[in-house]
């Protein structure tokens, strides 16, 4: 350690330091939108409309009014519906098309890895080559081809989309699966394991991990996904779509304090996961940029 | 693995059963969603919907169309210093714009803080957590935050410095620039964690030989550095250049006038009356025909620098 330290030229340590302030300024300009917006959320709105310098926006609430968060939560925005609302398709689509999404992907990626069938190469090409030629212009084709099959404006056809099964995931479940020894399988075969039970009770508990990770950085892109609840889900906002919609209205009506209420509530779930599983999300984001 | 035409075995059976039921749905859904997307936006380029959604085929009446507002300024225009610029090139120019502010300023900007990220610097770990936020945090919620602090009037400490420096957030080219700026501030973090990810896995002894040798901290970046990174530069610059197609969810929130890309273009043509869907599947076309070969070209060019060098 000392040793190390008497190698730093002074010239290196002058950059760390200048290094070092610039972090700390990045991290602050993170931060302190985010921690401003909390601090005003318990802005009683009519203090916020009477505010009139800069520095009183500056300033803590002089009382901490916490029922922005009920009246934001229960009122109905316009013709958006009221945040419950959209908390509840937020909700639902997250956790359901999670849990499809990584289930249809450990199915193909086990198999992939696994087995031996007619296709199978040209499978795996097809899945890489999707994911690295960029196509756009596609979206007129997609939203004819939801209407055709009378997938527009539903749940289930949010969930659809979210089903794809050959993406990041894939990847990552195709490699986590082919680090697995065949021999735990053929020894569950003796005690007379058919394939499915093989998949179910002992290679899926095996995969346990990455089937996680995947499942939480999945949880986290579904929660913030703007583009396929706006386009597919119309006559339901979930909270990513409604933030946005509501964001002139409230604004225009000076009720500033609400709308950063409806921020915190938005942002506070991936945080929380983001406390409990920070290494396993790092660590699998970078896995999966590294491959893209 | 014998290739045997003999009889199919029954326990080769259950396994192709197996695989099969397994693979259903999900090759179903890359079917339709995919390839049969693909292959009828490819289709719907060449034809013409009127109003009473009667299809007819069109030729290349759409992609000319694309091609005459890329240079008529006569069919909607920009002004730029006198100059009026049409409008589908300004819509190539936004999106190219963040390609090259990615691959010029985001990424040598990530590459130095990466690698004074790897010096022992107190409270790297710290700087790490919170550098990931913008990564998780959903991007309307990051737009707001960044609005509200540069353009709002309201409350934004910024808007008196932008304007001082004669940013004024309501003409083009002001009003992509804010963008370009926010997409600096939200992407930083992501790119500096994949490259220090990267600098993390380099060989610790080859620091140290360098150092005994006399390298310079510059020669220590230049020569051992970056080409041991190199394929996650190459990833980034990839992304980077990808960025001209694909992005376009950044400049749709903030909502300011004539900073639509290629890719936000056709996000809000599908919003409106499918009458304009033959056109805005002709523009996605012709601009990913061009686009994409190039970035495939310029990829596999600059995978070739350094290659003796595979980590």
């Amino acid at each position: 350690m000392e040793s190390k330290r008497k190698k730093r030229s002074p010239m290196m340590s002058i950059g760390v330091s200048i290094a070092f302030i610039v972090f700390a300024l990045y991290s602050i300009s993170l931060l302190f939108p985010f921690i401003w917006i909390l601090i005003n959320s318990f802005r009683n709105v009519d203090e916020w409309r009477s505010i009139t310098s800069m520095t009183s926006y500056w300033s803590l609430p002089t009382n901490w009014d916490f029922s922005n968060y009920l009246t934001m939560l229960t009122e109905s925005m316009g013709d958006n519906g009221s945040i419950l609302e959209m908390l509840f398709y937020s909700l639902l689509l997250t956790v359901l098309g999670t849990i499809i999404n990584v289930f249809f992907s450990a199915c193909a990626a086990y198999v992939v890895a696994k087995y031996e069938f007619p296709g199978k190469k040209i499978l795996y090409s097809l899945a890489i080559f999707a994911m690295v030629v960029p196509i756009v212009g596609t979206l007129p084709a997609q939203v004819k081809f939801m209407e055709f099959l009378h997938l527009d404006d539903t749940v289930i056809g949010v969930l659809f989309l979210y089903s794809g099964a050959f993406g990041f995931n894939f990847i990552l479940l195709h490699s986590a699966f082919q680090g697995i020894s065949w021999n735990y399988a053929e020894a569950a075969q003796m005690d007379g394991a058919g394939h499915f039970s093989i998949f179910f009770k002992v290679m899926i508990p095996m995969c346990r991990g990455p089937l996680i990770s995947c499942a939480i950085l999945q949880a986290i892109a579904l929660w913030n996904d703007y583009s396929t609840p706006f386009l597919f889900l119309n006559s339901h906002k979930t909270l990513a779509v409604g933030l946005q919609a509501i964001q002139a209205s409230l604004e225009n009506s000076q009720n500033y304090p609400i709308m950063f209420a409806a921020i915190i509530v938005s942002i506070l779930p991936v945080l929380i996961l983001y406390a409990v599983f920070q290494k396993k999300i790092v660590e699998n984001t970078v896995a999966g940029g590294l491959k893209g | 693995m014998e290739k045997t035409k003999k009889k199919l075995t029954s326990k080769r059976k259950k396994e192709l059963i197996f695989v099969t039921i397994l693979l259903a749905y999900p090759v179903l859904q890359f079917l339709l969603v995919w390839i049969f997307v693909n292959s009828y936006s490819l289709i719907l380029a060449f034809q013409h919907i009127d109003i009473e959604g009667n299809i007819s085929f069109a030729g290349f009446d759409n992609f000319m169309r694309v091609i005459q507002d890329f240079l008529d300024p006569n069919r909607g225009s920009i002004p730029l210093g006198g100059m009026n610029i049409p409008y589908n090139l300004m819509i190539f120019l936004n999106s190219l714009g963040y390609t090259l502010i990615t691959i010029f300023i985001s990424l040598p900007l990530a590459l130095i803080s990466s690698y004074f990220l790897s010096k022992k610097m107190p409270f790297a770990n710290v700087f790490r957590v919170i550098f990931f936020l913008p990564n998780i945090i959903s991007t309307v919620a990051l737009v707001y935050a960044f609005r509200m602090q540069t353009i709002d009037p309201n409350a934004g400490v910024f808007v008196k410095f932008f304007e001082a420096i004669g940013i004024y957030h309501q003409n083009w080219p002001e009003t992509t620039t804010i963008v370009y700026l926010y997409c600096i501030w939200a992407g930083l973090g992501y790119n500096v964690l994949l490259l220090s990810g990267a600098i993390g896995r380099i060989p610790k002894e080859l620091f140290e030989s360098a150092e005994m040798d006399g390298a310079g901290s510059f020669k220590e970046f230049t020569k051992i550095m970056i080409p041991m990174i190199w394929p996650t530069i190459v990833t980034l610059i990839v992304l980077g250049l990808t960025n001209i197609l694909t992005l376009y969810l950044q400049p749709y929130l903030f909502n300011l006038n004539n900073n639509e890309t290629i890719a936000g273009t056709i996000f809000e043509g599908v919003s409106g009356s499918s009458v304009q869907y033959p056109y805005y599947a002709a523009f996605g076309l012709l601009f990913s025909l061009i686009l994409a070969p190039i970035i495939l070209y310029i990829r596999r060019v600059i995978s070739r620098k350094y290659s003796d060098t595979d980590c």
